[in-house]
């Protein structure tokens, strides 16, 4: 199979090209333009599946497709590249904004809808799309950058003081850690003299370790703090629970994991050595997100700040993965990483699904306090079945995808012989089930205390199949990659070797241009 | 023909089938439903004579072979036996459970999970990779957690199903580890190659797999001190708490044990591990069994009780504890699951299962009091039953107890002997106090309201019966039935001749012994009860459990409030810490090629000094003055100051940027806080200021630092001589910059512009936000139906 490599620039360009119809269009009408916003969004997202599904297939085989922007050689313009792990993401992302968007056309008030959700939520889309594609340092800098406003945006969108006080709190600490990818971007350009990731894994294998530290420091921070790993995950339990249910449930499967997505990109390309020398810290910082992550979700009284907790928890378990990618087990090389990205791509389906289901909940009660709601199971047998399965994936009990993520984990956790972290996640495990179990009791058994809410959106059988549809769609998928769990780790195993694939990364992107002085060449 | 697995598609497709026809408006429900398992009991016992002659049928399908996950499936002895009795009382439970819930529409959610159960259990049974296993294990716990909690709308339901899942759940995790570990001694996760690796007893890794398998089969098999989950299972309607919680799934531990025990017997951990945990389980159960009135408190205790002693025999090294285990769990299955379903019959007809309140049932329901005196019978050890003869051999295994000295093995068969006693009071106590007695005690006596109908009883009936003939054909059950499981267990073919009538021996008179005693104790069981009901509360597991859920919580609340608590200016300054700490790592990794030189001979000339003190005194300015205006414009001075070294450094455009954007942002924020009144700043308390100082302090010489580290080294040549060459020619620019934004790396810029659109909608949106003004609030009063804030962020706002 061949493709054109202009399609690269399809997931940056559809939903820009869509937001930017769909602003202009916006004020037309009071609910006429709105329908054909939500139309419209769709027909992007769908636009989006299709490129990341072919890229996907493509990239699959084991091929990079690499795009030249502006047809400017590398290392001058900015590279666009999609391998398996980029296509595998895209996928999921598309994914996860197509089963958002029905959940959010069933419960969005109307006033969102007219401030520009649907817009904004392709900016976002867009913001992602471009991070998981940039082969340029400063480039995945300028899309974070689209994807932390456009998500700031959306947060505080319908502007209610708590959502204020949140937002007020995400954008300064990410924007801080943004500030310091920054400097990781200037130092780089300084003393590697490039901003090309592909020449600067080149350059880095000759760089001093100072540099290389210094960098690579810089880098986790910043990356880190999207990822929300401990320490630095404050902003996510300050803001997650604050806006609209259908923006948190579009951010709790996405934005972490765009984070951990970086995090998986550069760190095998450009520091492999340091991800054994730095291993302990790794671990370190891993079991800490998972404990403190799954003590934060313990003490929270709301379905969605106790989710939001969760996400930070099961980053740690990314990142005990990321931690022995290089290790060598006899699952064979790069196994972890493969692992570490299963686990990813089940979380991210799961969670979504959490929250589409907690939201859901806290819409049709009016209040997520888990104190005062209860008895749902019998009044929607659907949304309870299919609220436990996700739940107990989560929590990772056979045979759902979550089982086989914590099940590969830990065999090459144990294999390596790091019983600590392993133990620790395994604990970790525990309380996670404790928990799930928890929100599961509250909301779904015991007395159903009666709806708070003016509209309950599930008593309308039309919003209700809206909401519960894709919520169904989310938990197939995982379930799916449970049982199919053989094929789905054959799948990330690709995605794992290409990513800890430094010479292919590198020839992909520009073959001759790199070896050489390329100025001579360049300069005629 | 892949016969087992459509074993298991069978049950499992019966699971939604009978959940979704809503069995409870057919009279032949119970019927259908028994059909399934009781089809898959006929196929096991045809293979029953294969078996038996080592011809074991086996079947693996990949699932994940790269983490050698599958599903791998062997009928061994072992697993044939445990099949027969996981199907075959599953078929009477599905009978059973029919006319047990009679015309409620709960029945068929509780046959789609009773159906899951069976489907988990009797794979978990066939498994023969420890994965497979595990899987099974797993699912058996949440049917069972599902099944206990069935009648959720109670709190007793919930929370019984909670802490059942939380601990079989705990269990289920230390065994994913130890079977790991396994995994990782034998080099396979499959059984029968685990049973064949010889010397696994000697690997670095048996004692953690060990003692990590023991917690899962101790949780499991409800032993000491993880019993107490089993007793507050019993809010589960009783058709599941007699086939999960007495029959099958709490036996999956013992049949792990057995499973395991070629593998991992044989060392002291084991012996003593499994001797004294059964030991103190089987004492604890039966003697706790006759503090309760609730009729299935009782059995669920004596069940903890009977698990102790399985657990108990699998310590020993001998063919007649083996042979001691399989008689008991087969005989424990056929008495104990009946007394359940007879329970639950009590239940149904008087609507009362307390002892207190009960008597004289054998008048109102003969049928009923047949098979609970025929269970009884087996449950005390009376010749010549099924209950007899398991008491038989665990004594016999006892006097013939090699591993231990004369002492032990006395003090062993001394508490064997009175857990017999207690059995036989038990039993005693259940038959006299509920079927035969003339009066009950309380002062509201149950009366039989609701005569139950034949094919209620049939259940318990068929099973007891069964259980009483197999004593009776012992002639052909111990090579068909027998041998094969004991040959499993032992891990070599062992023969096994079980009969009923042995002489006068030894045994037999500790029996009888026991009987006599047990009688005894039954007459005085009222002052045994006040007792065991003045003992503190601290000894239930209970307790114990709760206090560590609730130290859990309150460790998770002391974390969240120190963590999440914090302001959002400490928040910050552990991000800048975490920066600093980076630096910090890296600047240790100078090595003395990449050492810092600076070169003092060019002294930084007088106006860039002046600039940086300017710059200086500015920043502190802004920190220190009291308003916030005189902040503001001070923090535009320090903008100014920067700006100055661009234009030292050359770069005439950057510094024209950087001052319109100094002095829009210095407009900007004095438009924004003009309207804030007062104008002081708050207070910062000393000790903030300090860490303020410090953090600040650190970032500032760290970012120093970083110019200097990374200023010496340039690695290759630089992109930038591209951009100036190529800008005119290729680019068709003078203005290089401009090349760069627009054209080199216009993607870039691309995104930039996208970042601001977006930011101007977002003012745009908070612009047009509700904002909670009291003009906006009185507007909303006078017209509600504008009120575009959702409920839930009212709720939210609040809080």
């Amino acid at each position: 199979m061949n493709l054109n490599p202009n399609f690269l620039a399809a997931p940056v360009a559809l939903p820009l090209i869509f937001a930017a119809l769909m602003l202009s269009i916006s004020r037309w009408g009071r609910y006429s333009s709105l329908r054909l916003q939500q139309w419209l969004t769709g027909i992007a997202l769908s636009g989006n599946l299709i490129v990341a599904l072919l890229l996907l297939a493509y990239t699959l085989t084991g091929k990079r497709l690499v795009l030249q922007m502006g047809a400017w050689p590398a290392p001058y313009g900015i590279t666009v590249l999609a391998d398996t792990l980029s296509a595998l993401m895209l996928t999921i992302g598309s994914i996860l904004a197509l089963c958002i968007l029905p959940f959010a056309v069933a419960t969005l008030d109307l006033h969102r809808e007219r401030l520009g959700f649907y817009p904004l939520m392709l900016i976002l889309m867009m913001g992602v799309n471009g991070v998981l594609l940039a082969g340029d340092l400063f480039n995945i800098y300028v899309f974070i950058e689209v994807l932390l406003m456009a998500s700031f945006v959306l947060m505080t969108l319908g502007g209610t003081p708590s959502q204020i006080n949140g937002g007020i709190r995400y954008v300064i600490l990410n924007l801080l850690a943004s500030m310091l990818l920054l400097t990781a971007a200037g130092v780089a350009y300084g003393s590697l003299g490039t901003l090309n990731l592909a020449q600067m894994a080149q350059r880095m294998d000759l760089a001093p370790d100072s540099i290389r530290w210094v960098l690579a420091g810089l880098m986790f921070i910043a990356f880190g703090s999207k990822a929300a790993i401990f320490p630095l995950f404050f902003w996510l339990p300050a803001s997650y629970h604050t806006p609209h249910p259908a923006v948190t449930a579009l951010f709790g499967g996405l934005l972490t994991k765009v984070g951990v997505y970086t995090l998986f990109r550069i760190f095998p390309l450009l520091y492999p050595t340091l991800l054994v020398t730095w291993r302990p810290m790794f671990f370190v910082i891993a079991g800490l997100t998972m404990t403190i992550g799954v003590l934060g979700a313990f003490a929270q009284p709301t379905i969605r700040r106790l989710l939001s907790f969760h996400i930070i928890s099961q980053v740690g378990y990314m990142i005990m993965g990321l931690g022995l990618a290089t290790a060598d087990s006899r699952f064979g090389a790069g196994f972890a990483l493969a692992a570490a990205i299963l686990f990813m791509v089940h979380n991210m389906l799961v969670k979504t699904a959490l929250m589409m289901g907690g939201g859901a909940v806290e819409l049709e009660m009016g209040s997520g306090n888990l104190s005062a709601i209860g008895g749902l199971a019998r009044r929607y047998p659907w949304l309870a079945t299919i609220f436990f399965i996700a739940a107990f994936s989560l929590a990772g009990i056979p045979p759902s995808s979550g089982f086989g993520g914590k099940l590969s984990l830990l065999q090459v956790t144990f294999d390596t012989h790091h019983f600590t972290i392993a133990g620790v996640s395994i604990f970790v495990s525990l309380l996670t089930t404790m928990s799930m179990i928890r929100i599961w009791q509250y909301s779904f058994w015991g007395k159903y205390p009666g709806s708070r809410a003016t509209a309950p959106p599930l008593e309308n059988s039309r919003r209700r199949r809206m909401i519960l549809a894709p919520m169904t769609v989310l938990v197939a998928l995982s379930l799916l990659m449970g049982i199919f769990f053989g094929p789905s780790l054959r799948l990330a195993s690709v995605a794992a070797r290409q990513a800890l694939d430094r010479d292919g990364y590198i020839q992909a992107v520009a073959p001759q241009k790199l070896v050489a002085q390329p100025e001579q060449t360049a300069a005629r | 023909m892949p016969s087992l697995l459509a074993c298991l598609l069978l049950l499992a497709l019966t699971s939604p089938t009978l959940w979704l026809i809503r069995p409870h408006r057919f009279r032949l429900a119970g019927v259908s439903a028994a059909l399934p398992p009781l089809a898959v009991t006929i196929w096991q016992i045809t293979q029953l004579g294969p078996t038996a002659a080592g011809d074991f049928t086996a079947e693996r399908y990949a699932w994940a072979p790269q983490v050698g996950l599958e599903i791998a499936l062997r009928l061994d002895g072992l697993a044939l036996f445990f099949g027969l009795i996981v199907t075959g009382i599953g078929a009477a439970v599905a009978f059973y459970t029919h006319y047990y819930f009679e015309n409620e529409e709960e029945q068929g959610r509780f046959y789609g999970l009773l159906f899951l159960f069976m489907t988990a259990m009797l794979g978990l049974v066939w498994s023969d990779n420890l994965l497979t296993l595990f899987v099974f294990w797993e699912g058996t716990s949440i049917t069972s957690y599902l099944l206990i909690a069935f009648k959720y709308q109670y709190p007793d339901a919930k929370e019984g199903g909670r802490r059942a899942f939380i601990v079989t759940g705990m269990g289920g995790l230390a065994l994913l580890a130890g079977v790991l570990l396994l995994g990782m001694a034998a080099g396979d996760y499959s059984i029968s190659g685990i049973i064949a690796t010889p010397g696994l007893t000697d690997s670095p890794l048996y004692p953690a797999a060990l003692i990590l398998v023991l917690i899962g089969a101790f949780t499991k098999s409800a032993q000491f001190p993880f019993h107490f989950w089993l007793p507050g299972a019993m809010a589960a309607p009783t058709p599941a708490s007699a086939y999960l919680h007495s029959a099958t799934m709490v036996k999956a531990g013992v049949f792990l044990l057995a499973r395991l025990h070629p593998a991992l017997s044989g060392t002291s951990l084991w012996f003593w591990t499994l001797l004294i945990t059964g030991g103190v389980t089987m004492l604890l159960g039966a003697v706790s069994a006759l503090r309760y009135y609730d009729l299935k408190a009782v059995l669920a205790y004596a069940t903890v009780s009977q698990l102790g002693i399985l657990v108990m025999l699998l310590a020993f090294d001998s063919s007649l504890a083996y042979k001691a285990v399989i008689v008991g769990i087969l005989g424990h299955a056929l008495y104990k699951g009946p007394l359940f379903l007879i329970a639950g019959i009590v239940d149904h007809a008087t609507g009362s299962r307390d002892l207190r309140r009960l008597a004289g049932l054998a008048r109102a329901m003969p049928w009923v009091a047949v098979a609970a005196g025929l269970a009884a019978l087996s449950m005390a050890g009376i010749p010549p039953t099924l209950g007899f003869l398991a008491k038989e051999t665990l004594l016999d295994a006892w006097l013939h107890a090699d591993n231990l000295n004369q002492g032990g093995a006395m003090l062993g068969l001394t508490a064997s002997a009175l857990t017999g006693a207690l059995f036989v009071a038990i039993a005693l106590m259940l038959m006299w106090d509920a079927f035969f007695r003339a009066q009950a005690p309380a002062d509201e006596p149950a009366a039989v309201h609701h005569a139950p109908s034949l094919a209620f009883t049939a259940a318990p009936l068929i099973l007891v019966l069964t259980g009483s003939a197999i004593p009776f054909m012992l002639g052909s059950l111990n090579k068909l039935l027998f041998t094969a499981p004991v040959s499993a267990i032992a891990g070599e073919p062992t023969e096994v001749k079980l009969a009923l009538w042995h002489g006068f021996t030894p045994v037999l008179m500790i029996s009888l012994t026991a009987i006599a005693a047990g009688t005894g104790l039954f007459f005085v069981r009222s002052a045994i009860r006040k007792v065991l009901r003045r003992l503190p509360a601290e000894l239930n597991g209970v307790v114990i459990f709760n206090q560590i859920n609730d130290a859990v919580y309150g460790l998770a609340n002391w974390v969240t409030r120190h963590i999440q608590g914090a302001t959002m200016s400490s928040q910050a300054a552990i991000t800048f810490t975490a920066a600093v700490v980076a630096l910090i790592a890296a600047f240790t990794r100078i090595s003395p090629a990449t050492r810092i030189v600076i070169d003092w001979s060019q002294s930084p000339l007088a106006p860039e000094t002046i600039i940086a003190l300017l710059l200086i005194m500015a920043a502190i300015v802004t920190v220190r003055v009291p308003s916030r205006l005189g902040a503001i414009i001070s923090l535009g001075v320090v903008g100014v100051m920067v700006t100055l070294f661009f234009i030292f450094f050359s770069a005439p455009d950057l510094a024209l940027t950087q001052l319109l954007i100094e002095v829009l942002t210095v407009v900007l924020l004095v438009l924004v806080f003009f309207r804030i009144k007062p104008d002081n700043l708050p207070d910062i308390s000393t000790a903030r200021q300090v860490r303020n100082l410090l953090v600040a302090g650190s970032v500032g010489i760290a970012g120093f630092m970083l110019v200097l580290l990374s200023s010496g080294i340039q690695m290759g040549d630089s992109i930038s001589s591209y951009f100036l060459y190529n800008a005119i020619p290729l680019g068709h620019g003078a203005n290089v910059v401009n090349v760069i934004l627009v054209d080199f790396r216009g993607f870039d810029t691309l995104g930039e512009i996208v970042v601001l659109a977006t930011a101007a909608l977002g003012g745009f949106a908070l612009l047009r936000a509700p904002r909670l003004t009291s003009l906006r609030r009185r507007f909303l009063a006078r017209h509600p139906e504008l009120d575009t804030d959702t409920d839930a962020d009212k709720g939210e706002g609040r809080a």
